[in-house]
């Protein structure tokens, strides 16, 4: 069977989520696949610019295939966009032969709202990376992790990151966007890649110590980014 | 040096693989982007390629059936099936491939396939 003979079958959204999964996954293995080949290459050559802007412009179309799907599902219902995030969560929970143990929970309600209000795409670009580290990170163990978007200040915008960032000794936790030698294809690699990127477009990443009383037992992070317009 | 045919219906995947296996030594023994030209091309080519890395959901014809066509031409065909159609990697297992690779998955795992296979 091809894949006319699957549309002329085709009946319900359940199709219709399996043929924006699929895509999905064919964009995210076009991100992985060059931000694994970038992880292998030493830190300063061409190709490595290269296979950064490959994996970019992966994570830039699955950003608009999601995007269209949320306009498409907001004609249909108001609260749809929030069941185009599970999607996508799905689709990197289909990461499992990687993070056969990872356990997440996410609470993306924020963001999703936050997005909606200022439309950036480079917060959804950040958004999937930080994803991608999570799993990696909550390997063995469970991590549980609150996203939200502030509203943008001067042309730009804030993604705020906490959570229950254990067993990650506090010492660690500040440098974790940071460069470190040796680090390349470890699990702190993406992570890595993901303040280097949001520096590249003129952002910044601060680190913000937990605080006694707090919802959350790990630090924040504050990521500022420059708005990118459609 | 060990030649792979790759067949994908996505020009992107073509590019991400064929820049992985060049910096890894393997050379390109031929494209195509869907199963109707993965069955031709490989009846046309003279010299086999030692590996086939074969995607499923492709117009006109899928891995499945271009797996069993190119297996009854040359039933000492490796086949690594790469798929973001997890659900069928039961049926690719039972009709012949050698590993297969649910989408998205590691570049090491897609080279650790290959080497596995060489």
């Amino acid at each position: 069977m091809n894949e006319g003979d699957l549309g002329d079958e085709a009946s319900g959204s359940g199709f219709y989520l399996d043929l924006i999964t699929h895509d999905l996954k064919n964009l995210n293995q076009g991100v992985y696949g060059y931000l694994e080949l970038m992880e292998m290459l030493p830190e300063t050559t061409d190709l490595q610019k290269r296979f950064l802007e490959e994996a970019l412009s992966y994570v830039r179309m699955s950003g608009n295939l999601i995007r269209t799907m949320e306009f498409v599902e907001g004609e249909k219902s108001p609260s749809a966009p929030q069941g185009l995030y599970k999607v996508m969560v799905e689709s990197y929970q289909s990461f499992s032969n990687v993070n056969r143990n990872a356990k997440i929970e996410m609470d993306t309600s924020e963001v999703t709202k936050g997005l909606k209000v200022n439309g950036s795409r480079l917060v959804v670009d950040m958004f999937i990376f930080l994803l991608d580290f999570m799993f990696r990170k909550a390997r063995g163990g469970k991590l549980k992790v609150h996203a939200r978007t502030e509203a943008p200040v001067e042309g730009r915008v804030q993604l705020v990151l906490s959570g229950d960032f254990v067993p990650l000794p506090e010492k660690e936790q500040e440098g974790l966007f940071n460069e470190v030698s040796g680090e390349k294809g470890t699990k702190k690699g993406k992570l890595v890649l993901c303040g280097r990127i949001a520096r590249m477009f003129g952002g910044s990443i601060d680190y913000e110590p937990p605080v006694k009383g707090s919802r959350w037992t790990g630090g924040m992070f504050r990521i500022t980014l420059a708005e990118v317009s459609q | 040096m060990t030649s792979v045919l790759v067949v994908d219906d996505e020009p992107f995947i073509h590019q991400l693989y064929k820049d992985i296996l060049e910096f890894y030594g393997y050379s390109i023994a031929g494209e195509a982007f869907d199963g109707d030209e993965a069955v031709k091309l490989y009846s046309e080519l003279a010299r086999k390629p030692d590996i086939i890395i074969m995607d499923h959901r492709m117009p006109n014809k899928d891995g499945v059936d271009s797996t069993i066509e190119i297996l009854s031409m040359d039933p000492k065909a490796r086949i690594v099936f790469a798929s973001a159609d997890s659900t069928v990697r039961e049926r690719a297992m039972e009709v012949g491939a050698s590993e297969f690779l649910g989408k998205p998955f590691q570049m090491k795992d897609l080279l650790e396939s290959l080497k596995k296979l060489s």
